[in-house]
């Protein structure tokens, strides 16, 4: 019986998919521009995502030692040696007064016209976060978005440290990519709860036409005792159809962009930081825009085959 | 089998009511015809038959179910032992004789064997085996009524609803439909016919149920025409 009832769907399923023409045409497009730039903003957070903590475990806080109490090479080292004991401290690196200078000149604008002749620098540490320390504290993917306050509690640990004047770290520079990356989430979320609404309505609406070109079929149906599932059965799967080839038409797309983009992108994000490379979404986030799209698909189908069910077309 | 107690039918904007507190009751393996002038009633009574709508007032019962308190899936579970067939036959035009009688057996979900099995021997009962895969717009009257009569006695129905049967067809077709009506009677089917066709009222053994202006006006068994009708055809002519 089983066999018999997905034997009627699957014909009567085409018969949906031949009678639906244009309007679902145009609906597995439009399921596709949607799902396409959902994919987009995906990719674009995705990839932010990495960079922020790529960022965020490549940025150093900076110990400047205490001139007065570490005069020395020794003396410095032997800072170095406690702050690379500090909890969460990958790589403690000591630069030397010289190295400092330079780097500090090299920070500087040329055109800044700042004298720094006889400036002097104290011997500095710079410490690195030991990477996958924001773990211990939460998420490890939002290393940039939870690493605030375990970056904060490394600063105070170093600052306490004897031989430590003062700490410099870029906590503001770090909380604006954590405040930037939780936007990208958050319009991120919107765009992808407008585009499901979206692609509900389309794919509502093309399912709505199929069923009033068969309203006749349909109804002669309900009168030898079709089910309504047996009736709603095959618009389901047109729905489906619909919604989950928008999806592999976005990701077609999306793959074509990837191939054509990605290098020209990779090269310019690409920095003092690091090589920078744009990745495409994981395999198992390209099934789950398939099968989103198939499930808008299908709940636009529903409404559309509810209401007609109830009387209310 | 069907029994119907004090119903009543109001449709909205109607100028009066299609039936006024009729009390009926067919039994299984019952022909039974329903007369009357257009208008009487008998459409209505036989839509409420198989639930294409409810009673205003009192109750329907089919096989001891009250047909207003059935959900949506025991509506459709009943409508699978009923045939129904209309004056306007009511097949898709573009699917083919077998598609459409084929039809009434895939929503029972059969195996696909059994439906060709039994929609082919159908149509052979009913004269439209060299049909079989034409549409049915192609058809003639009196063969699209055979098809939708095959559609309806395909599921070997408890029940057979005709309504106005042989409305479109010449004398001839009407008479084979009235054939086909009579075979399934003789295998046991209850047959519920509404017809002003006076080949139909004078067919075999039946009960005539005449029906005027919604109500009962007449309900026995009959072998000759009825004084009743006899005087409504006469106004007629």
């Amino acid at each position: 019986m089983i066999l018999a009832l997905v034997d009627s769907l699957w014909r009567y399923g085409r018969r949906s998919l031949r009678s639906g023409g244009l309007p679902l045409f145009f609906s597995v497009m439009m399921s596709a521009l949607g799902l396409f730039a959902v994919t987009a903003l995906g990719t674009v957070v995705w990839n932010f995502r990495d960079f922020a903590h790529t960022v965020s475990t490549s940025v150093a806080a900076v110990a400047f030692l205490d001139e007065s109490r570490v005069q020395g090479a020794a003396a410095a080292e032997e800072v170095r040696a406690r702050l690379q004991l500090l909890p969460g401290v990958g790589r403690a690196t000591l630069i030397a007064p010289d190295e400092a200078l330079a780097r500090a000149r090299r920070g500087l604008p040329k055109d800044a016209g700042l004298d720094v002749a006889g400036l002097t620098m104290p011997w500095i540490v710079e410490v690195a976060p030991r990477v996958g320390a924001d773990a211990d504290h939460a998420d490890t993917n939002a290393a940039a978005a939870t690493g605030d306050d375990a970056r904060g509690a490394l600063a105070r640990a170093i600052r306490g440290v004897d031989g430590v004047a003062d700490v410099a770290w870029p906590g503001g520079e770090l909380a604006r990519i954590d405040t930037l990356l939780r936007v990208m989430h958050g319009a991120g979320a919107f765009l992808t709860l407008l585009i499901a609404l979206v692609v509900v309505v389309v794919s509502s609406n093309a399912v709505r036409l199929t069923v009033l070109v068969r309203k006749d079929e349909i109804a002669i149906q309900q009168l030898v005792g079709a089910s309504d599932a047996f009736i709603a059965a095959p618009l389901l799967l047109s729905g489906v159809v619909q919604g989950a080839g928008g999806g592999v038409l976005a990701l077609l797309a999306m793959a074509l962009a990837h191939t054509s983009l990605a290098r020209v992108l990779g090269g310019a994000l690409s920095g003092p930081l690091g090589s920078f490379t744009v990745a495409p979404l994981p395999p198992s986030l390209w099934l789950l825009v398939v099968v989103a799209g198939g499930g808008l698909g299908a709940l636009g189908a529903l409404l559309s085959v509810w209401r007609h069910l109830r009387g209310r077309d | 089998m069907i029994e119907l107690f004090h119903v009543g039918k109001v449709y909205p904007d109607a100028e009066r009511p299609a039936l006024v507190d009729v009390n009926l009751s067919i039994g299984r393996g019952e022909f039974v015809v329903l007369a009357g002038s257009s208008g009487a009633g008998k459409s209505s009574l036989l839509r409420l038959l198989f639930c294409a709508e409810q009673a205003t007032t009192g109750q329907v019962h089919f096989s001891g179910k009250n047909l207003a308190r059935l959900s949506r899936s025991e509506v459709a579970a009943i409508r699978r032992q009923v045939g129904v067939v209309f004056q306007d036959f009511k097949l898709l035009p573009t699917m083919t004789v077998f598609e459409n009688v084929a039809l009434a057996l895939e929503v029972q979900g059969l195996r696909r064997d059994d439906v060709t099995r039994r929609t082919l021997t159908v149509l052979k009962e009913v004269g439209l085996a060299h049909k079989t895969h034409q549409p049915a717009a192609a058809l003639s009257g009196g063969e699209q009524q055979r098809a939708a009569i095959a559609r309806a006695l395909v599921v070997e129905p408890r029940v057979l609803l005709c309504d106005e049967p042989t409305g479109n067809l010449d004398a001839d077709r009407a008479k084979e439909v009235i054939e086909l009506l009579l075979t399934a009677h003789v295998r046991g089917t209850t047959v519920i016919v509404a017809t002003h066709d006076p080949a139909l009222l004078s067919a075999g053994r039946r009960r005539v149920v005449v029906l005027d202006h919604g109500r009962v006006v007449h309900d026995a068994p009959a072998f000759g025409e009825l004084p009743a009708l006899r005087g409504q055809k006469e106004r007629a002519a």
